[in-house]
């Protein structure tokens, strides 16, 4: 199926060219942190000082022990730190770089089509790639014991200077199909593939189980929330999945080799320089490894994802799990003497010159919501949903279709809105009244 | 502006002025304020250049309501015309007004932000300036105070302020003059502006300047009596319409262009027009609501016109495309029914709702006795009705997306 997006904003004009993939210098650390892995509330599985293999356990979840996260690395527990009331906030590994992987069963194409719901969750919570699914609603890792309505395997990014996973998966093909067809048998309804209209995607037609869709247009079009929201919109009680074409790789390379895939694309995307290098690192790694020396990070802002969407962090930060971005963007310089005069500047268009976080203005009430319906191609009204997130009313935010639609789907509006409200962070307050309210 | 933050905070008095200084701050630069997460990066349209594009999109109507002035007054006493001393003699009664609403209108505004602790909002500028538009030449200053008092406390700042009212302030301020005082409302004496008999300091003053500049000799008049095209009809001159209109020299160019009396910004549908499309050029109006605003007075007024049986005077016998270029129909049409705050959200909703309040503009203005300029009544009544129009956007928004969980594809 080939969807056509029209409203929305091209980033493109803002990205330099990409260069090949390098390989960045082993890491010195490599840490994890449990509060970005949604949907496990951390239980620790290792000690201090502690010898682990890559692969083994690090945490998992209270209630089920089943659903964990592993290590991407063998080596030594140098350091965990809690928050106040006892929660696990960061465990940090010093690899030392054997092969003293945990193996895992081979497993190929023809073993794969024979095995159920059981045994496909089973293998992938043993190998420590469960949490790489997440659900909607609520982005979070999925319930297991409950079958998806779809899952979607997101082949595409339209956020401004986003990693592009379709090169990478084509070089891997056969680990993409491999994992694909696993993801297959994770629901009884349809996995749908959204790629870009442009890719070649004769080689992905062949996958058994996955429907491919092309998709057109400026951002969002390569966000999933759209994807779900034009293909399986949700209803109460319903749960879509989704994961990376990325993440389909590692689970296909973690089959064919029987270790974990450790590793882990990064996009380095700095708008100073217009520069943007594809790293190939491991889970977890520090960032300070993927920033050469030279660097100048003074009154930069690095981003834990782009710029549109995105954490700002630290430079000795570790990689999440779902990080495929890393941008430096720089912090705001200085204010303009009537820099409200100019009116001929198309400001909605990003440019390169204006990339900074400047606010550009103070919040104010909603003055002009006709602006949402220029960049939001979705069939969703901001101005109401927000109002029903004022109201604490759950049942109209439900039928208003928040259920299909994440914090990231309302980034575009954000960056748009002239009154500066922070309509992100305002969606994330309804989302946690929904999750508050209703057991999914 | 640094310095004078800090020596407040140090004298520890930089609270209760936080507004003022605030206000003058946004005025001069751009705002300080940085991104947080999530979203890093924010376009560069905010709510101040909004206004200031519709203050841009104003320009002409002010200009050339400006200059009407003048050449209104020039026209009644029968001098020669001179095209720039018509234009100064419009900005001596047309920046004295300005200036009294701005001021009073601002106090209140800072008051507002002061006691709500908040900062001032961009919106009022051009509130004032749209109220000075609206308003005939003649208009007393202390009835400007009071009338803009009202809109802005009554239209706005009891609603929570810029963005949260559900009328137009600056309608609200017509209205309060239109109802506690017709007389400078209606009528043929009110729309050439002539010197007053028992000026004050200020406009002697300005009146001797104005007088060094012209060389004139200083003279004192009596309000002229002259009837705007909408005044025409009661008249009952029992002449088909057309030819009173021509017997007033009101041609259909005239009045297009705008050298009619009448309020000071509306009478030129042509500025209107260059402001519309200012307005629709930076996306900050929606062009459905101009758009549905124009078709509804247009078959409204084609219908009266094509019905049997009526005076040859009358207001039905006016042809649509004289109804168009006549009061303040384009006026309120480009800038006071698209004000996004006081319009319904949906696409659907707006065309109707733009559709209804050029309908009900020229139903007012057609078969009312009492006041032919239904423009602002027809928009003020439909800014009551834009709560219904949200809610019947919410449910059918609700039904769509019902309907495509159903169908999903599978």
């Amino acid at each position: 199926m080939q969807l056509f997006i029209k409203k929305g904003l091209n980033f493109n004009s803002i990205c330099g060219s990409l260069g090949e993939v390098k390989l960045v210098p082993k890491p010195k650390n490599v840490g994890y942190r449990p509060c970005e892995y949604k949907g496990i509330i951390p239980n620790l599985l290792v000690k201090l000082g502690q010898q682990i293999r890559g692969g083994q356990p690090l945490f998992c979840d209270v209630n089920d022990s089943t659903k964990n996260v592993v290590s991407s690395v063998p080596g030594i527990i140098t350091q965990i730190e809690s928050t106040a009331n006892g929660i696990v906030s960061k465990i940090i590994i010093n690899p030392d770089w054997d092969d003293n992987y945990i193996t895992h069963e081979r497993m190929t194409l023809k073993r794969v089509d024979t095995l159920n719901y059981g045994e496909a969750l089973g293998y992938l919570k043993k190998t420590g790639l469960f949490p790489y699914f997440r659900q909607r609603p609520f982005d979070k890792i999925p319930n297991p014991n409950k079958k998806p309505k779809a899952i979607f395997i997101n082949g595409m990014d339209t956020n401004p200077c986003a990693l592009n996973p379709m090169p990478t998966v084509k070089q891997q093909q056969e680990e993409f199909v491999l994992g694909a067809t696993m993801v297959t048998k994770l629901t009884n309804g349809a996995v749908h593939l959204c790629i870009d209209s442009n890719e070649d995607d004769h080689y992905l037609q062949t996958i058994d189980g996955v429907t491919t869709h092309t998709i057109s247009g400026p951002h969002p079009s390569g966000l999933v929330g759209t994807h779900m929201h034009m293909l399986s919109p949700l209803q109460k009680g319903e749960t879509n999945w989704y994961i990376s074409a990325l993440d389909c790789v590692a689970i296909g390379s973690t089959m064919k080799q029987g270790l974990y895939a450790r590793d882990a694309y990064i996009n380095l995307a700095q708008t100073v320089t217009e520069r943007q290098a594809l790293f190939r690192t491991v889970i977890g790694a520090q960032i300070e490894s993927l920033i050469s020396e030279s660097y100048q990070i003074k009154e930069q802002r690095i981003i834990d994802g782009t710029m549109l969407f995105g954490k700002s962090c630290r430079i000795d930060d570790f990689l999440g799990l779902y990080t495929r971005n890393i941008q430096i963007i720089p912090e705001k310089r200085n204010k303009k003497l009537f820099g409200w005069a100019n009116i001929m500047q198309n400001l909605l268009k990003p440019s390169l010159q204006n990339i900074d976080t400047d606010k550009h203005g103070a919040t104010r009430a909603m003055l002009d919501p006709n602006i949402y319906d220029q960049v939001v191609p979705l069939d969703i009204s901001i101005p109401f949903i927000l109002k029903a997130i004022e109201q604490q009313n759950c049942k109209e935010l439900e039928s208003l279709g928040l259920l299909d639609l994440g914090e990231e789907d309302f980034a575009l509006a954000t960056f748009a809105c002239p009154s500066k409200i922070d309509i992100c962070s305002r969606v994330r307050e309804g989302l946690n009244l929904l999750e508050s309210n209703v057991e999914y | 502006m640094d310095v004078l933050k800090k020596s407040r905070a140090d004298q520890g008095r930089g609270k209760l002025l936080d507004p003022v200084r605030e206000m003058v701050h946004s005025f001069l630069y751009s705002s300080k304020e940085v991104t947080a997460d999530p979203v890093h990066i924010r376009s560069g349209m905010d709510t101040k250049r909004l206004m200031f594009i519709v203050l841009v999109a104003l320009m002409p109507s002010i200009l050339l309501g400006v200059y009407n002035i003048g050449f209104q007054n020039i026209k009644a006493l029968g001098m020669p015309l001179n095209h720039f001393l018509a234009f100064l003699y419009g900005l001596r009664v047309f920046l004295p007004l300005l200036g009294v609403t701005l001021l009073v209108g601002g106090l209140w505004e800072l008051l507002f932000a002061i006691i709500n602790k908040r900062e001032v909002t961009d919106g009022f500028l051009v509130t004032a300036v749209l109220f000075c538009l609206i308003v005939p030449p003649t208009l007393p200053m202390w009835q400007a105070a009071l009338a803009i008092t009202f809109g802005v406390v009554v239209g706005k700042e009891l609603f929570g302020g810029a963005g949260k009212n559900i009328l137009n302030p600056a309608l609200v301020a017509r209205l309060v003059i239109t109802l506690f005082s017709p007389a400078t409302m209606l009528g043929d004496r009110i729309w050439v502006y002539t010197d007053p008999q028992n000026s004050t300091f200020f406009s002697s003053l300005a009146r001797s300047l104005f007088d060094a500049f012209t060389n004139a000799t200083p003279s004192v008049h009596d309000a002229v009596s002259m009837a705007t095209p909408l005044g025409l009809p009661s008249k009952d001159l029992g002449e088909r319409i057309v030819q009173v209109l021509h017997s007033y020299d009101y041609s259909w160019i005239q009045c297009f262009l705008g050298t009619i009396p009448g309020s000071i910004g509306e009478t030129s549908a042509f500025a209107c027009l260059i402001g519309a499309i200012i307005l629709l050029w930076k996306r900050v109006a929606s062009w459905r609501t101009m758009i549905g605003c124009f078709f509804g007075g247009v078959m409204v007024s084609l219908l009266f016109y094509l019905l049997p049986n009526k005076a040859p005077a009358a207001m039905e016998s006016i042809p649509p495309h004289f109804h168009m270029v006549f009061g303040g129909f384009t006026f309120g049409m480009v800038f006071m029914a698209t004000d996004p705050v006081t319009s319904p959200f949906g696409a659907r909703a707006k065309l109707i709702y733009g559709l209804l309040i050029g309908a009900l503009a020229m139903a007012i203005r057609i078969k009312s006795p009492f006041y032919p300029e239904g423009m602002m009544f027809a928009i003020l009544l439909m800014n009551c009705t834009v709560p219904l129009f949200n809610h019947i956007s919410k449910k059918s928004l609700i039904r769509r997306r019902e309907q495509a969980r159903s169908k999903s594809f599978q």
